[in-house]
């Protein structure tokens, strides 16, 4: 049984709160046995705050526009067991790691597994103290989760195509159609950082599109076994 | 030879409906190129003939096996100046994109290529000329967005012709990053990038995510090899 964990993050432009983020890692009871950041280029002073916590951390530059290209340039790089990912402005409890790693240790069969996360939010942008504001039941996002390395390769690699928003959910349709077997920790091992720039708020209208989108294109894929009826 | 001399590489494939707007957009830079080299991927529209009565800077040579990296690796050892910059045949260069990208290579030295920021482009029919933005996206490694020196090509080898759509593309940034390739960034759209259905990364995604696969297993068969 490994412990060993790669985790990947990307980055843009997040020296405000990358520092409190990695500070998190570098707290944890079980630490990553390598970190892979996909920066897209920042013009601020992302890189050197990384740079500042270890040399260890590899730092590499966005092949491919957008997220999903920049994780599926980083997990291919990826040659432990496990894989986290973290945004850039989320926090992880001090025990994350090792609990998720140590659940899909004795859990053989599961493939991914999250866990419970709590927003937090502030009342200005300055403010680094954020208050609790809600905490949600386990949900599959790839910040509050830790995967086998081998799901990308049983369930596929992330589809570039579909825009910001569309590549998780398009994802978990596949994979979900595929068989990928999920538990959860009914914990809350993640602090989810709610903010005005959250992409989720700033480009709503983007995302409800996208989800409108993957619905169709799974419906579309699911059907496509299915004889016409003339 | 001036300082300033550069060369395109472009490869084609039945792409008689945009070629003429991107090499328009090439003939509009503030600098133009000492040659475009077209490899054709043995396109069965008119692409060649449009191609071919363009201008006399232009070399358009078939592609004498097949797929992008092949045709990059064929015409790369054909460049006689210092810099190279790569245009896909849907895509469009702003008008300054290679005057600020050679100068920025010829103010850091240290610097083995250089790419700009992107602006995704729609449109509702593919004859459409009037692209609506979409969206814009920070500087990224894609060839089309980029100027590389050279001698970048022997520093850090050829593109791999057997991994596939995504896999060449990949690979090759990987295997120069473990090798210490320089990448520098200007923050400034120099590109716009025509997103369609036939764009190549939707047309090949299958092809392209078992390339990912089979980087992330070679990847790990050679690390295993490094333990031993």
């Amino acid at each position: 049984m490994s412990h060993d964990y790669t985790l990947i993050m990307a980055v843009m432009n997040a020296e405000k709160y990358i520092g409190q983020t990695l500070e998190s890692v570098f707290n944890q009871t079980l630490l990553p046995a390598e970190i892979i950041i996909i920066d897209e280029f920042s013009t601020d002073r992302t890189v050197e705050i990384i740079q500042s916590f270890s040399p260890n951390i590899k730092v590499l530059n966005n092949i491919r526009p957008g997220m999903s290209a920049a994780m599926n340039f980083a997990i291919p790089l990826v040659t432990n067991e496990y894989i986290a990912f973290l945004d850039s402005d989320d926090i992880w409890v001090p025990t994350k790691a090792e609990k998720q790693v140590e659940f899909l240790n004795q859990n053989t069969t599961v493939d991914v597994v999250c866990c419970a996360a709590l927003n937090f939010r502030k009342d200005n942008l300055e403010d680094l103290d954020f208050k609790v504001y809600r905490e949600f039941a386990p949900t599959r996002l790839f910040t509050a989760s830790t995967f086998r390395a081998s799901s990308f390769e049983k369930y596929g690699f992330l589809d570039e195509s579909v825009g910001h928003f569309g590549w998780l959910y398009d994802w978990w349709s596949k994979a979900s159609e595929g068989g990928i077997n999920v538990a959860s920790i009914e914990e809350v091992l993640l602090h989810r950082r709610i903010h005005e720039s959250n992409s989720w708020v700033s480009r709503r209208d983007e995302a409800n599109q996208t989800i409108v989108n993957i619905a169709r294109n799974n419906i579309k894929r699911r059907t496509s076994n299915i004889p016409e009826i003339k | 030879m001036s300082d300033y001399d550069y060369s395109v590489i472009m490869p084609v494939k039945d792409a008689e409906r945009t070629i003429s707007q991107s090499l328009e957009s090439i003939f509009s830079q503030t600098i133009l190129p000492k040659e475009i080299i077209v490899i054709d991927d043995n396109s069965t529209d008119r692409t060649f003939e449009v191609v071919q009565t363009y201008s006399p800077i232009i070399k358009v040579m078939l592609n004498p096996k097949s797929g992008v990296a092949a045709a990059v690796n064929f015409a790369v050892p054909l460049v006689a100046t210092k810099y190279i910059s790569f245009l896909d045949s849907d895509d469009l260069w702003m008008p300054t994109k290679a005057e600020k990208q050679i100068e920025y290579l010829m103010n850091n030295p240290t610097m083995d290529v250089v790419c700009s920021s992107v602006l995704n482009f729609s449109k509702e029919r593919f004859d459409d000329v009037n692209f609506q933005a979409t969206r814009e996206f920070a500087p990224s490694r894609l060839f089309t967005a980029s100027t590389f020196r050279q001698a970048t090509f022997e520093k850090f080898g050829p593109l791999n012709e057997s991994v596939g759509h995504f896999g060449w593309l990949y690979t090759w940034w990987s295997r120069a990053d473990e090798a210490g390739i320089k990448t520098g960034a200007i923050n400034e759209v120099h590109l716009q990038r025509r997103i369609h259905e036939n764009n190549s990364w939707v047309v090949h995604k299958d092809e392209g995510h078992k390339a990912l696969i089979d980087l992330a297993r070679d990847n790990i068969r050679r690390r295993a090899h490094d333990k031993r």
